[in-house]
């Protein structure tokens, strides 16, 4: 006889094996560390990638001993094509297996489940299988590497037919085009397409768990944002996603099966090869892969603006400014983000027309982002401000999120887009937006988390040195790129040589390289800091060590399996920071009733 | 602490306005504009750069200023909270918070209208330059442009224009009279020939023809203000009106004026070197001298020394 699983109360299963707790793992907190785990590893590879790429671009010539292996015929020499691969792969690895499984990946299991009051998510299973879909995705992106023709070199945006161009059926997968378009661009598109699957099982469960698991008394209205950004963004890779899975096909169809979505009636001719007439349209990828990407951006950006927000209101000791001002800001960012992503083809060929509703669209949508820094501005005002090293990297996240957002306004901008469209300075809008934001809140939240996860601190001193040197270095690397693309230095170039124009850079890139190499470096502090904290770090036994209101800090520390001893019942919002009487803290949690009138409502 | 932290925002940020007031002085800045549109797309960047960079300094400098008036003390204690005092001078800008409802209203309506200013503002600039009907207003009576047919490829700009007699045919259609032939220039047994060379005269409208045989390119002109994806499978018109020359008579560049039409689109591993350039003769005759050089050269056989040139 069996009973049914769902009468049987969690705690009463038997203790899973080591591979069952710590490998194939169902509970939500395991499988966020596995995540965790899993982009940090990539963050260094993706590291290590973009460090090539800089040092191709400050010294062209170099020869870089360790490399001499992998390019016995150039000496070390990164040659044009192994850089095309070096920024196609940085850009990937950065996005796909990076900030999406940190922010949605790891935070979004570790945080929903926990910050809801939920004793696992809805479908454990599914999410196992969640994060195992990323093995395969990894295998593919990292056996690209060691294809013959290389890795995938057509840019992270793979826009046909520079990655689609092929020989045809039965003439091999290698491509005309370009030598990472064939092996290499095949392993790129079955690594994106799995990681899709990933994040799709993701967003599913997020979706329901968020819907249908909340804790007695945890309104809507009284979710952490956080879990806010996580919901909304789950709704985004539930619609987006499928449109990239369908891309991704189509061009995996023309590369091995002789389909022709991208292949023009024309045909194409690479030296005396000619494709032979196709029935598709090269820029049909543009659309559908940017209806997903676009909407990628937001994915990789709300995530971190909800886990600054929550931790901007626990260190100032203030409510959050504008609580439903920012969930609408935030919706209103993911709804428009749906009809903007033509401002990616201005000059692509499309018709102008549409580019004029694209813009204005595009320059709408800085508006909800203008909203939520004000609030976060507001937030601090009459605060008691805590410089611990989860509150300066939010802080850092709030200033440099600013500059991103403010040089989003040029590209939007069509006629000034003619201008900078294809420059580093979409380059260096990209690294605010991706490094300085979205990496500042993913460091935010490993230091604010740290203790839950680990039952240990991570080192503030130290976290604080490298929150320093990666705040001076962050800016001394990305923001000159702001002026190489005003002074026309192009994107994607292997030799900052290749115009007058670009020559004339040559010093300003040496300084931005020897900077990003430092700004690298620095990692290594982050990287020591973590893993030794998690052995040597000071113990955490409270609860709630930061004093915040959200209920994972009223579980154990670490949460056991099934998360709460004690099942969260909420009476109010997450941010009530202030004076109570006859309390000594001036916080008060999530399950703790209200006396007297809330800070929130005061403010 | 919370000095020294206030104090290592402001600056950094004091640092990276400071870069872009420097950056022109030391010549990392845009390169002057010499086509008809391209001062109406340097006004537009100026002035969004002034309203983000007001934006940028107020919002900044607010962060910096709370974070310095408000900067705690470690141990917290209930009535900690509202200690800190802003300075005096920022005290009247940081009280609006004070009035959360106000204030919410004010700082969505103001930013929203700035913002459909600036996008209202970009419009018809963008439709004067890709708009195809609205080439003509660039086009004075009694004129036609100088068409060219550029056909990338990997990794060089292929270009053809109507030999001497077709020019001078063309010439004489009238842009105004409803029928725009020289929209319909299509390639020519006699059609002279040049790689990576884009020829124009000042003051008189360029209309390419731009299409590619493989992969995407981008026609990238940047003393024009000028970029555009070339499409495999399409043809796409690109106009443009240059207002100055960088030839002499001999057809040779100036000194300091190398105009480049670098690929902007990445083509592969050529692309950082897939570079033509841009010729701007002073009249039309002299632009007919280079022309009837070409074809005479073309006739008797022997290569347009352009064409090894663009290839060292």
């Amino acid at each position: 006889m069996s009973v049914s699983p769902s009468t049987a109360p969690a705690h009463a299963h038997h203790e899973p094996g080591f591979l069952g707790k710590y490998v194939f793992s169902q509970d939500h907190k395991i499988i966020g560390i596995q995540f965790l785990f899993t982009s940090l590893i990539f963050l260094g590879i993706g590291g290590i990638l973009a460090l090539l790429v800089r040092i191709k671009l400050a010294w062209p010539m170099a020869e870089i001993p360790i490399l001499r292996d992998y390019f016995p015929d150039n000496a070390g020499v990164i040659s044009d094509t192994a850089y095309n691969m070096f920024f196609t792969m940085h850009a990937t690895i950065m996005i796909f297996f990076v900030i999406i499984p940190f922010l949605t990946g790891a935070f979004g299991n570790y945080c929903i489940p926990l910050m809801i009051g939920a004793d696992d998510m809805a479908f454990p299973k599914l999410n196992m299988l969640s994060y195992w879909f990323m093995w395969p995705a990894i295998g593919f992106a990292v056996a690209g590497f060691f294809v013959p023709g290389g890795h995938a070199g057509a840019g992270w945006t793979s826009y046909p037919t520079l990655a689609s161009g092929s020989l045809g059926v039965g003439q091999g997968i290698e491509s005309p085009a370009f030598p990472g378009s064939g092996w290499g661009q095949f392993c790129w598109l079955m690594a994106a397409l799995l990681v899709g699957v990933s994040s799709m099982m993701g967003s599913v469960n997020y979706i329901t768990t968020i819907i249908n698991m909340r804790a007695p008394g945890m309104t809507l209205f009284r979710m952490p944002m956080t879990i806010w950004a996580m919901f909304i963004t789950a709704i985004l890779q539930a619609f987006a996603l499928p449109v990239l899975t369908v891309a991704l096909v189509f061009q995996l169809m023309d590369k091995t099966m002789g389909s022709t979505f991208f292949l023009p009636p024309s045909g194409l001719d690479f030296g005396n090869y000619h494709s032979g007439p196709g029935g598709g349209q090269p820029l049909l990828w543009q659309h559908l892969f940017w209806f997903y990407s676009h909407p990628a951006v937001y994915i990789m950006i709300l995530p971190a603006m909800g886990i600054v927000s929550d931790i901007l209101s626990t260190f100032a000791r203030r409510p959050l400014f504008g609580y439903r001002a920012m969930i609408y800001s935030i919706a209103g960012i993911a709804g428009l983000g749906f009809i903007v992503w033509g401002h990616h083809m201005f000059q692509s060929g499309m018709d102008p027309r549409l580019g004029t509703g694209f813009m204005v669209a595009t320059i709408m949508i800085a508006l909800p982002s203008a909203v939520k820094t004000f609030n976060w501005l507001g937030t601090l005002f009459r605060g008691n401000l805590q410089f611990t090293t989860p509150m300066l990297f939010s802080l850092g996240f709030v200033s440099l999120f600013i500059i991103g957002g403010l040089s989003g306004i040029f590209m939007a901008a069509t006629p000034v887009d003619i201008k900078i469209h294809d420059t580093y300075f979409i380059v260096a809008h990209i690294h605010y937006v991706l490094f300085t934001s979205s990496l500042f809140g993913i460091f935010a939240g490993i230091y604010y988390w740290f203790p839950k996860m680990f039952g240990r601190f991570m080192s503030d001193k130290w976290g604080k040195v490298h929150f320093f040197l990666t705040f001076v270095l962050g800016n001394f690397t990305f923001f000159p790129m702001h002026i190489l693309g005003v002074a026309e230095m192009r994107r994607r170039i292997s030799t900052p040589q290749g115009t007058i124009l670009e020559g004339g850079l040559q010093n300003l890139n040496i300084f931005v390289s020897i900077s990003a190499i430092a700004l690298g470096l620095v990692q290594i502090i982050f990287l020591i800091n973590f893993l030794g904290s998690i052995f040597f770090g000071k113990r955490c036994t409270e609860r709630n060590p930061w004093k915040s209101n959200t209920l994972e800090w009223s579980a154990p520390t670490p949460p056991g399996h099934g998360n709460f001893d004690i099942p969260p019942v909420v009476y109010h919002g997450p941010y009530e920071y202030g004076n109570f009487e006859g309390k000594a803290d001036d916080n008060l949690m999530q399950t703790e009733k209200a006396v007297g009138v809330l800070p929130s409502q005061t403010h | 602490m919370g000095k020294f932290w206030s104090f290592l925002f402001g600056i950094t940020m004091v640092a990276c306005v400071g870069l872009f007031v420097a950056a022109p002085f030391v010549g990392w800045w845009m390169v002057e504009p010499h086509s008809l549109h391209a001062s109406r797309v340097d006004n537009l960047f100026y002035i969004i750069l002034v309203v983000t960079g007001i934006f940028f300094i107020l919002t900044e400098g607010v962060l910096v200023a709370l974070m310095w008036a408000y900067r705690g003390t470690p141990d917290l204690k209930a009535g900690d909270i509202h200690k800190g005092e802003l300075p005096g001078f920022i005290r009247p800008l940081a009280n609006v918070f004070n009035t959360p409802h106000k204030i919410e209203i004010a700082w969505t309506l103001v930013p929203a209208a700035i913002l459909l200013y600036l996008g209202m503002a970009q419009i018809s600039t963008w439709a004067d330059i890709k708009y195809l009907s609205r080439m003509e207003k660039q086009i004075k009576d009694g004129e036609s442009p100088i068409v060219c047919d550029v056909s990338a490829r990997q990794f060089e700009w292929r270009v053809r224009y109507p030999n001497s007699a077709r020019l001078k045919e063309m010439q004489t259609i009238k842009a105004n009279a409803g029928k725009r032939d020289w929209e319909k220039f299509s390639p020519h047994y006699d059609d002279v020939h040049v790689v990576n060379e884009v020829h124009a005269v000042k003051n008189k409208p360029v209309l390419v023809h731009l299409s590619t045989r493989d992969v995407i390119h981008s026609f990238n002109l940047p003393h024009m203000r000028v970029k555009q994806d070339a499409l495999p499978g399409k043809m796409i018109p690109v106009w443009f009106t240059p207002i100055s020359s960088n030839v002499d008579k001999e057809g040779k560049e100036l000194p300091g004026k190398i105009w480049e039409l670098p690929c902007a689109e990445l083509c592969g591993w050529g692309h950082v070197r897939m570079v033509g350039r841009l010729y701007v003769h002073e009249t039309m005759d002299d632009y007919q001298a280079w022309l009837a050089g070409v074809e005479k050269q073309q006739r008797n056989g022997t290569s347009p020394p352009q064409a090894v040139a663009a290839n060292q």
